[in-house]
């Protein structure tokens, strides 16, 4: 019933407008069996893995770079599914739409860490510092959600602590923790992903979560602002 | 409960589990360990803390321009188009189509004390084959690089003996008893490799060795002067204008053919000579010896062989070929008593482009119909000369490094022919503190050769072994052929040497 759709008008017919493609049919769809269809000419299966990875791998990237330079980042993103374009001819479905999306982002960003290396510049879009005044500006990150003035006050309050914290942590969790909270990949995935064993990306993701701890206890941020209402579910359902 | 629940480190593994949402690997005695350990209940509820902390930060949202440029290369994907412009990022399979070619080889060079720097490849003509190159490379560098006897070791087997034979040919009308002698040490050497195209790696080891062997080589003062014997006047007039070896056969090979497949030649001559041994215990020709007798009635003691010349008034001729050497031309008359009358020599060393002026005008003579990769060459010659004199300047300015100096003695002596002298200051050289590898290895091999050279072969053997572990590396610019000669079976072969070779009696007398 999701047929690829042949745009061609038929002469013979009268002129009539080309069917758009059951969005709501490609969404629910997983993203290898979207990128198979694409690869076989559904322009807009491509589009609906598009819409469903571009915010969680601009998170990671973002997050990942630890530099606040969404510029770099966004040009990290487009590589990233300009590469898996070009790459569409070589998939073979062995291992996840989503592994490989990210392997590609992860390259990239280390690829940009390396030249960081050497290159050190700050960033305009870059936190200024820490505290509670330092950092990017409420504004960017606060949702239009119907959240309470209350939660949204202390959500600010935290959110400052946790980029810093997030920014302070060693790369490598940094990347698992980043992988696992804003893109949602398993931890075995996320294993694949880096290279790693599982017990070590756990173990990794449990000093980031305990650094995490420890930055908010030394923020006064208790166990009450984390409610589980504000936990809202991430990308781990996301065409899987 | 039947089974016992985990204890807490075996339970303290899923935590990590619990706290992000993947329960469905935690085995059901975890949770129950759960239930009663206050302790891990603890420590996964700060874990759910910072994980519900996390998930408070929201995702970010790249630029609508980062979708437009995805959704254009989509297109553009679809149409067949190439995707690299929609790459932001600098793309590594591009690279190398999009960056220039890589630099070639830095070009070696020897510089003065031995030591060997990388210096910008010297532009050559497009159309000379690469072969060409490479041997044009190679005559450029022993044009300047001259051989004394701290080399023997290393380059006595090799094909270096091509060049000898080469000036001993050269020699031979002039001086064949000498030519006779020094051939001694060499008569009975291990046959060389069979003819055939030698390989330009080969080649270009052969070239740097000889810029290696400059650290040893020294402007030798002659020793007293002694009675000399000189050729015939007339031929005094014409000949010694001597052509370096490599160049004097890359000429004869000029006209045969195409020059990248000619092979170079390797077959011994006629009379199974394998050259002349001169220069400091027979090492290699010292050709800065015999042109400074060229230029200016210099007389030398080389390799125990005396040699004199007066400065070359006259165009030289054309350097015959290897065959020429097979032929051994008859004894010229003993003209030692009017060469001993002469006036003393000059000083010595002249500098390079007097050498160079000297020989400008009956090169070009000779090269009078010759082809255009014969003047290419020249032309690389001549560049490398200029070369050579800059980075010599550029040297002269450079401070010592800890050792150089005692290096530069050693060297000296060891040109003066004061064997004993320059092996204690070799030695000397390689405990200097700081002294640089370069310096320390030059200092060992001149140790060699001068041990060789005093007939120590038991210390000579013994400094070989404390250089090769010291230098593996290094090793390998040493010709394959030297390396695998070891100082101890060049002495049995130089013991044996002077009971199978034919003995010149008719001709050294004149000499003794």
């Amino acid at each position: 019933m999701c047929e690829p759709q042949t745009f061609a008008p038929a002469r013979s017919r009268p002129r009539r407008r080309a069917p758009e493609p059951d969005r709501t049919l490609l969404s629910e769809l997983a993203d290898e069996e979207l990128f198979e269809r694409f690869r076989q000419g559904e322009r807009a299966a491509f589009e609906v893995l598009l819409r469903r990875h571009r915010a969680p791998l601009f998170t990671f990237v973002l997050r990942v770079l630890a530099t606040g330079d969404r510029a770099r980042a966004e040009d990290i993103v487009q590589d990233a599914f300009v590469r898996i374009l070009r790459g569409s001819g070589d998939w073979e479905q062995r291992a996840r739409f989503s592994t490989w999306l990210f392997t590609i982002a992860r390259n990239l960003c280390l690829d940009a860490m390396r030249r960081d290396k050497h290159r050190r510049a700050e960033s305009l879009d870059c936190p200024a510092g820490e505290g509670e005044d330092a950092g990017r500006p409420l504004g960017d990150t606060l949702e239009g959600s119907a959240r309470g003035p209350e939660r949204e006050a202390a959500n600010a309050r935290v959110r400052p602590v946790l980029e810093a914290a997030i920014r302070k942590l060693p790369a490598e969790q940094r990347e698992v923790f980043v992988l696992r909270e804003y893109a949602g990949v398993p931890f075995k995935e996320i294993a694949e992903l880096t290279g790693t064993g599982e017990n070590t990306v756990k173990s990794r993701m449990r000093y980031a979560l305990e650094s995490l701890r420890k930055s908010l206890a030394a923020a006064g941020v208790d166990g009450d602002l984390a409610d589980e209402d504000v936990a809202r579910p991430r990308a781990t359902t996301v065409g899987r | 409960m039947s089974a016992l629940p985990e204890n807490c480190a075996a339970c303290d593994a899923h935590l990590v589990s619990l706290a992000c949402g993947e329960e469905a690997g935690v085995p059901v005695a975890a949770r129950e360990h759960l239930l009663g350990c206050e302790r891990c209940r603890s420590t996964l509820d700060d874990l759910r803390l910072a994980h519900r902390a996390a998930s408070t930060l929201p995702l970010e949202e790249p630029d609508a321009r980062v979708d437009a440029g995805i959704l254009a290369a989509l297109d553009a994907h679809l149409a067949g188009e190439d995707l690299s412009p929609f790459l932001r990022l600098p793309d590594p399979e591009q690279t190398p189509a999009a960056q220039p070619a890589a630099p070639a080889r830095p070009h070696l060079t020897a510089l003065p004390g031995g030591r060997r720097d990388e210096a910008p490849q010297m532009p050559l003509p497009r159309t000379v084959p690469a072969r060409r190159r490479s041997m044009g490379g190679m005559a450029a560098a022993a044009s300047v690089a001259l051989v004394a006897g701290g080399a023997l070791y290393f380059s006595r087997e090799t094909n270096l003996a091509t060049h000898r034979d080469d000036t001993v040919a050269e020699l031979a009308p002039l001086m064949p008893e000498a030519a006779e002698e020094a051939a001694g040490p060499f008569a009975d050497a291990p046959a060389k490799p069979p003819a055939g195209a030698k390989p330009a790696e080969e080649a270009k080891l052969e070239a740097r060795d000889k810029a290696e062997a400059q650290a040893t080589r020294r402007a030798a003062e002659p020793p007293t002067p002694k009675p000399m014997r000189t050729p015939a006047p007339e031929a005094k007039e014409k000949t010694l204008a001597l052509v370096p070896p490599s160049e004097a056969r890359m000429r004869a090979q000029l006209p045969a053919g195409p020059v990248a497949a000619t092979p170079m030649p390797q077959e011994l001559p006629a009379d199974g000579r394998r050259g002349a041994a001169l220069g400091g215990g027979g090492g290699d020709v010292d050709l800065d010896a015999l042109r400074q007798i060229a230029a200016g009635s210099v007389a030398k003691d080389v390799g125990g062989m005396k040699l004199s010349g007066r400065a070359n008034a006259g165009p030289a001729p054309a350097a015959p070929p290897p065959a020429a050497a097979a032929p051994r031309p008859a004894p010229m008359p003993d003209t030692s008593r009017s060469a001993a009358a002469a006036p003393p020599p000059p000083a010595f060393a002249p500098p390079l482009d007097e050498w160079e002026r000297a020989d400008s005008e009956p090169r070009a003579q000779r090269q009078e119909g010759a082809s255009g990769a014969a003047r290419s060459f020249d032309r690389e010659k001549k560049a490398a000369a200029e070369s050579l004199a800059k980075e010599d300047d550029a040297q002269a300015e450079k401070p010592a490094a800890p050792g150089e100096s005692l290096l530069a003695f050693a060297q000296a002596a060891l040109a003066r022919g004061e064997y004993d002298k320059a092996a204690e200051l070799f030695g000397k050289v390689v405990e200097v503190k700081g002294a640089s590898e370069a310096v320390v290895r030059a200092a060992m091999k001149g140790r060699i050769g001068a041990l060789v050279a005093l007939g120590r072969l038991d210390e000579a053997e013994r400094a070989r072994a404390e250089y090769l572990p010291r230098f593996p590396g290094v090793g390998v610019s040493i010709p394959a052929a030297p390396r695998k000669a070891s100082v101890r079976s060049f002495a049995t072969e130089s013991d044996a040497a002077p009971a199978a070779r034919p003995e010149p009696a008719s001709e050294a007398p004149a000499s003794k």
